[in-house]
């Protein structure tokens, strides 16, 4: 079975599309959507509503950071990330805000575990920014569990970890290639941002994992960030959230 | 991992195949002979020693070698046809390589006479000028890691140290550094860069030391410290233990051998195609040294190196194969279209201005059932014109005369001519001509669409503006 992982959307309707279109023209048996579909853009109502469609067809959707912050407001996010929150929860009606409410944090499919953030206190968001965080993920995961995957950190990163060696490495993935999840080890995906990329690229980053032959792509899609960027500026949302599309920071 | 693996008994059956005599075994694990009934070649088994009792280098050099061998579909490393499941019953099964190692060749024979160091050497440089364009660096080249077959192929064994460039670096990113055998590795693998193509060329180099000489560059380093010095020490010139080398050899091996990878040439197939042409090689202090650099001279490189990092380029990623291309331009040099000539022209200086190491043959084919009918001289003859004629094409792009080579055959299939050239020479482009309408003769189309349509590499097919 091949799932296609998308994560970290945040209301960028012309990322979203154009990693769909993607994964289709590849062929794909199922979706995941890790959380935050919301936040820093502009098309909110129109992203939840092609992802609540999604779900009805069978795609896993999580909740992430973002997400929550529209249901109660959270202190924690920088202020802009706050303002863009207000926003969109008056953007949403209550069917949506409702479909944002019941999202889960985590969910499984074979060997596959999904998360927004990490595995270890999934309600906490995390950022598995380093090997200290990854092992923390890998050590709250069941046994049966060899790949984890995940969105939150905006740049895609495969770590992997043999339970040999006390640290984590990574691995900064080739957009394309093919990389075969060794069963000696156990493995975590940060699959990147769909909607905002922030490695320097600015294409949409999603993941497709190959759960039969224990394999894992990882893609960059061009988009049209002009056009996500311009509806930012027009609905006056903070100018940056526009002007980091086109550099992916 | 669930157990640590045992030796196979004879007779086991294990995913279909049947396990056969253990031929080898060592440190890192066992070598069964094997067979399958749905494979006729020969098949070994290579089985590791894992387990928490074993060190985890072997555990890594047998995952890097399940992920990277399979992918591999090259004449220069062995086939597979197994991989076991790791966590279960870690195997792999690949072709029986038939053949001696340079290694073995060695042994028996000593230092090598020139003509033997020449042969092997172009084929192994060019085996891994063929691995490193499949985006695979070796990382543990050595004599024992050389199979000779009987046709003249190299085939190179052991990929449990190798670097892919699409895959995950398990040693690399494990920050493991100095894999590889201490004798040969280059000073960039010892701080742990895994990623420089050019780092299989410095291990070429002590191969080729070896095989000349008898004798290893920099002896068999074990300890760390050791391996340090390899970072400014220079290697004793390979004739001053062998004085019937020429300086053209010698030139080629302390070029591989230098430390700083910017040094050394920029690929492989550099050193493949100067085995074949020395008369081409640009012979510095490097070639005429007799004796090792003196105390001072060494003290100077120390001191230099002691705070300086060498600069590593992540070769397989930017493709450092292209920024030194060899290129192939066919032309007919006696045409008339002076049109089409110019467009050439251009279209190679342009290829070339990439880099001042770039390489350019420049192929003449005369198709020689046409040429028998309408000219009066014989081929000898005949080729030497179109020699003249090619040489005055080319003396108008002004490259050095060591960055360009001349070859006019006369053939019955041009188009086979050209694809064999190319393929042999492992050229990265290949620059002809369109046909024109007007002028087209069946014959030129049909070499254009062969060469295009069977060209391993890229082809740039050039027409003048057409008004």
């Amino acid at each position: 079975m091949r799932i296609a992982l998308l994560s970290d959307i945040h209301s960028n309707l012309e990322a979203l599309q154009a990693c769909l279109r993607h994964s289709r023209k590849l062929g794909v048996d199922r979706y995941a959507v890790l959380g935050d579909l919301v936040g820093y853009g502009a098309d909110p109502v129109a992203v939840v509503d092609r992802v609540s469609r999604l779900q009805q067809d069978g795609a896993i959707v999580l909740m992430g950071n973002h997400d929550e912050a529209i249901i109660a407001d959270d202190k924690t996010l920088n202020p802009d990330a706050r303002e863009v929150a207000r926003w969109t929860r008056q953007q949403l009606d209550s069917a949506q805000l409702c479909f944002l409410a019941a999202l889960p944090l985590t969910a499984k499919i074979g060997m596959l575990m999904m998360v927004h953030a990490s595995a270890h206190q999934p309600g906490k968001f995390h950022y598995l920014m380093d090997s200290d965080a990854a092992v923390d993920c890998l050590a709250a995961i069941d046994p049966g569990i060899r790949l984890v995957a995940a969105g939150h950190v905006h740049e895609p990163r495969l770590w992997h970890h043999s339970g040999r060696h006390s640290e984590a490495a990574s691995y900064r993935p080739i957009s394309g290639a093919m990389i075969d999840l060794l069963p000696t080890r156990r493995w975590i995906a940060t699959i990147g941002s769909v909607g905002q990329p922030r490695d320097g690229n600015p294409a949409a980053s999603y993941a497709m994992v190959d759960l039969a032959q224990s394999r894992i792509s990882f893609f960059r899609v061009p988009y049209d960030h002009a056009a996500a960027a311009e509806k930012i500026r027009r609905a006056g949302l903070p100018s940056w959230n526009a002007q980091r599309l086109a550099i992916g920071k | 991992m669930s157990s640590p693996t045992e030796q196979l008994k004879t007779g086991m059956i294990i995913d279909g195949f049947t396990v056969g005599e253990c031929v080898a075994s060592g440190g890192a694990g066992f070598l069964y002979d094997c067979t399958h009934p749905d494979h006729t070649v020969p098949l070994v088994m290579k089985v590791p020693r894992l387990g928490y009792n074993q060190p985890l280098a072997g555990l890594i050099s047998f995952e890097t070698e399940c992920a990277i061998q399979p992918r591999l579909d090259t004449p220069h490393a062995p086939r597979v046809f197994g991989v076991g499941k790791l966590d279960q019953q870690p195997y792999l099964v690949m072709e029986k390589v038939v053949g001696q190692t340079v290694e073995s060749l060695i042994a028996r024979r000593g230092p090598l006479p020139l003509e033997d160091l020449i042969e092997i050497g172009a084929a192994v440089a060019r085996a891994l000028h063929a691995l490193h364009r499949s985006q695979v660096i070796h990382l543990d080249v050595k004599p024992g890691n050389l199979m000779l077959q009987a046709d003249g192929t190299v085939v190179l064994l052991d990929f449990g140290f190798a670097h892919h460039a699409l895959c995950p670096d398990l040693f690399y990113e494990a920050q493991l550094k100095g894999v590889g055998t201490p004798a040969y590795i280059s000073p960039e693998q010892i701080l742990g860069a895994r990623h420089d193509a050019r780092s299989d060329q410095f291990a070429l180099g002590v191969t080729l030391f070896e095989m000349a000489t008898g004798k290893l560059p920099f002896g068999v380093m074990e300890a760390a410290s050791e391996m340090q010095q390899r970072l400014w020490r220079s290697p004793i010139p390979p004739r001053s233990i062998r004085e019937d080398l020429p300086a053209w050899f010698q030139e080629v091996v302390l070029r591989c051998l230098e430390v700083d990878p910017e040094k050394r040439f920029p690929s492989c197939s550099q050193v493949a195609w100067l085995f074949e042409q020395p008369h081409k090689i640009d012979l510095t202090k490097r070639g005429q040294k007799t004796e090792a650099a003196g105390f001072w001279a060494q003290a100077q490189r120390w001191w230099r190196m002691r705070n300086r990092s060498l600069k590593v380029k992540r070769t397989t990623e930017s493709n450092p194969l292209d920024e030194a291309p060899v290129v192939l331009v066919a032309l007919d040099p006696e045409s008339d279209d002076e049109a089409l000539l110019e467009s050439l022209r251009t279209a190679t200086r342009r290829a070339m201005m990439s880099s001042p190491e770039s390489r350019l043959s420049c192929v003449s084919i005369i198709e020689s059932s046409k040429a028998q009918e309408t000219s009066e001289d014989n081929e000898a003859d005949r080729q030497h014109h179109t020699l003249i004629a090619l040489q005055h094409w080319a003396s108008t792009l002004r490259l050095d005369e060591r960055q360009l080579s001349l070859h006019v055959f006369e053939e019955s299939d041009p188009a086979q001519r050209i694809l064999s050239f190319a393929d042999h020479n492992q050229v990265d482009l290949i620059i002809l001509g369109a046909s024109r309408a007007g002028r087209t003769i069946e014959r030129v189309r049909s070499t254009m669409t062969r060469v295009v349509g069977r060209a391993r590499c890229s082809v740039i097919v050039v027409r003048p503006h057409v008004d």
